[in-house]
């Protein structure tokens, strides 16, 4: 729980200190840092339904990213791009930009600045924005949420089709399962996250398993860094392969189950505080 | 003093004496180099395919604006198709793909099909190599001849500069790290440059045999650094300082036998002679679209897009501007293969020749 406490101060700490703007209007979000997202994890997030992009604070511009072709470059995936780097080695990228014409004579930019249009220059839905935050420093990628207003929330993450799979690749279903034998079992659990009625389906920002009252491992969705040219979500055997291995639902981890009484808790929270818990009983044999 | 009599050796000695001066003391006069089209093809009428045709050796594949296709050095359009989709195309194979691509088709010059990238991202065909950049812009995968993936490479940071060579791939990435891996995707060296006010990657480049490395790097105090590669273990053989910030991808890259890199930079094109570890600069306005070598003479090509307006230039090393021709066009690509230059504009491609090289 310390630590659980500690990373919240230590978010908020961050949101206080170099708070960003939201580059779009009106943010309708597709994408949440962290989710699974077409082979890969979530670099930031991606906003549909976008007009006008704007710089997210004062900066200066570091590169501009072209769509390649007629045979010259490579086809990046954020298509025509800004990068701008801001104080304390913060750097925020904007990429599916129609042109970056605008911004290329442009060395210091106002938080506000119009950088461009959404256009289809980048992977994705044509009008979609894809914003991402680094720590150039730390060399990790960090949760935009963290950074910027708080968008109007009032619906928690939803706890869905939670199983423990077995050694044997035994499937139980908790909920309808009461006991099962002793032994590890991996656990895993679809667990949406939705901003209003008619939002599309997004990752939660912190995800804890407790088991008989006690933190047993968490997941928070806070930053991404790299080993061996892997990402991983905080921890190291959060990686796309593990976290996703299910098509549909997460990874939460590897429980090792004794003889007795488990009471299995999964609290799911998002951004704004909204919190979802749901609360297995098994007997252990 | 009998003057008319020394007359005549006066005269016949400075006939003698301009003769040889004009042989000893002569200056070679520079070579009137220009540029001679051999032929000019229209990519947009229709095209009797021959299938036999693909089999030639000479076959290059392009691609401007939303045409893609095929044509062999004799200038004969093979295939010409028009798209909106994206096209990559290499000489062995093409492929086409939406925005958001989830598997992509790859097909041989005749049409046939070759394989399937399972996954989504852009497909990239680079002279026999596969690339797939996936979603979020800071990883790429490879792929072999029948679509399985060999490795992927994520960083924390987007992809800003990409080369690859028979012998690995190169990636420098907008926080300033510099990877570059072998064809199995192990690494070869991985290092950030620094010496920047800001660290970030504008263009990198890997020769043909794999033992140099190059790239663009920084942002106040940007500089150009070659590698050299031996053993496993990587050393800066040579940098230097450039004058002004470019913001932008920068063109970098090595001449076929490692001798010269190229490097594109804020006032205009470096050419690094790789042996001696020197380097010479071309001021020379607007972007780089490709450069290539003319054997054995010591002449490079570059065009360069500035707006609408392209310029090839001949180059002759160290830094002499030989020739240059301009025109204007949308969409314009430059290939070079030993004597063979292709020159593309908007609807045409046209065979230049060199003349007057001595």
């Amino acid at each position: 729980m310390r630590k659980t406490l500690h990373l919240v101060f230590l978010a908020c700490a961050v949101h206080s200190v170099t708070a960003l703007e939201w580059p779009v209007a009106e943010p309708v979000p597709s994408s949440f840092f962290g989710q699974r997202a077409f082979g890969i994890i979530e670099r930031g997030i991606v906003m549909d339904k976008v007009d006008t992009i704007r710089s997210s604070d004062n900066g200066s511009l570091m590169l501009t990213l072209k769509k390649n072709k007629n045979m010259s470059g490579f086809p990046g995936t954020l298509g025509n791009a800004a990068i701008i780097a801001h104080d304390e080695g913060l750097i925020t990228i904007y990429g599916n930009l129609d042109s970056v014409d605008r911004i290329s004579e442009l060395l210091t930019l106002e938080s506000g600045t119009i950088l461009g249009t959404a256009g289809t220059s980048g992977w994705g839905k044509p009008a979609s924005c894809i914003f991402q935050v680094l720590d150039g420093e730390k060399h990790t990628v960090l949760n935009p949420l963290l950074l910027l207003p708080q968008l109007s929330d009032t619906h928690g993450p939803a706890i869905k089709d939670v199983i423990v799979i077995a050694s044997n690749e035994q499937i139980y279903a908790l909920g309808t399962t009461k006991s099962v034998k002793q032994g590890k079992y991996k656990l895993y659990a679809d667990i949406p996250d939705t901003v209003n009625a008619s939002s599309n389906s997004l990752s939660p920002f912190r995800i804890t398993i407790e088991v008989n009252g006690s933190e047993y491992s968490s997941i928070p969705f806070e930053l991404l860094k790299e080993t061996n040219g892997e990402l991983y979500l905080s921890e190291i055997n959060f990686t796309w392969k593990n976290l996703y291995r299910d098509p549909v639902r997460i990874y939460l981890g590897e429980l090792s189950l004794t003889r007795g009484r488990a009471d299995i808790s999964i609290i799911a929270r998002d951004t704004a505080g909204n919190e979802h818990s749901v609360l297995f009983g098994l007997q252990i044999d | 003093m009998n003057i008319k009599g020394n007359l005549k050796y006066v005269i016949i000695g400075s006939i003698l004496f301009l003769l040889i001066y004009m042989f000893i003391a002569a200056i070679p006069m520079g070579s009137d180099i220009y540029f001679e089209p051999a032929w000019t093809v229209d990519i947009t009428k229709p095209v009797t395919t021959d299938p036999a045709k693909f089999k030639d050796t000479s076959l290059e594949g392009f691609s401007l604006g939303n045409r893609f296709g095929y044509f062999t050095a004799d200038g004969t359009i093979l295939s010409s198709t028009e798209t909106d989709e994206r096209v990559t195309v290499s000489p062995d194979a093409w492929a086409r793909y939406p925005e958001n691509a989830d598997t992509t088709d790859i097909f041989n010059p005749d049409g046939s099909k070759r394989m399937t990238i399972a996954a989504s991202g852009f497909t990239h065909l680079d002279d026999g190599r596969t690339y797939l950049f996936l979603p979020g812009g800071d990883a790429v995968s490879q792929y072999d001849d029948t679509g399985k993936k060999l490795w992927t490479r994520e960083h924390t940071a987007p992809i800003t500069a990409f080369n690859s060579s028979p012998r690995g791939t190169i990636i420098g990435y907008a926080d300033g790290q510099v990877t570059a891996m072998k064809s199995d995707g192990s690494v070869l060296f991985s290092f950030y440059p620094e010496g920047s006010d800001y660290q970030v990657i504008m263009g990198v480049a890997l020769s043909e045999d794999g033992t140099l490395a190059a790239c663009v790097c920084g942002i106040d105090k940007q500089r150009f650094l070659l590698i050299r590669i031996t053993n496993g273990q990587y050393k800066v053989v040579f940098h230097t300082w450039l004058e002004g910030n470019l913001h932008r991808q920068a063109f970098v890259d090595f001449e076929k036998s490692g001798a010269y890199a190229f490097f594109e930079y804020s006032h205009g094109i470096g050419i690094v002679d790789c042996v001696k570890r020197s380097a010479n600069l071309i001021p020379s306005e607007g972007e780089v679209v490709n450069m290539g070598e003319y054997p054995g003479n010591n002449l490079f090509l570059a065009l360069v897009k500035n707006g609408t307006s392209y310029t090839l230039e001949a180059i002759e090393r160290p830094n002499h501007l030989l020739a240059t021709t301009r025109f204007t066009a949308e969409n314009a690509f430059l290939i070079q293969r030993k004597e063979a230059v292709f020159l593309g504009m908007d609807d045409r491609i046209s065979r230049i020749n060199i003349r007057g090289i001595k």
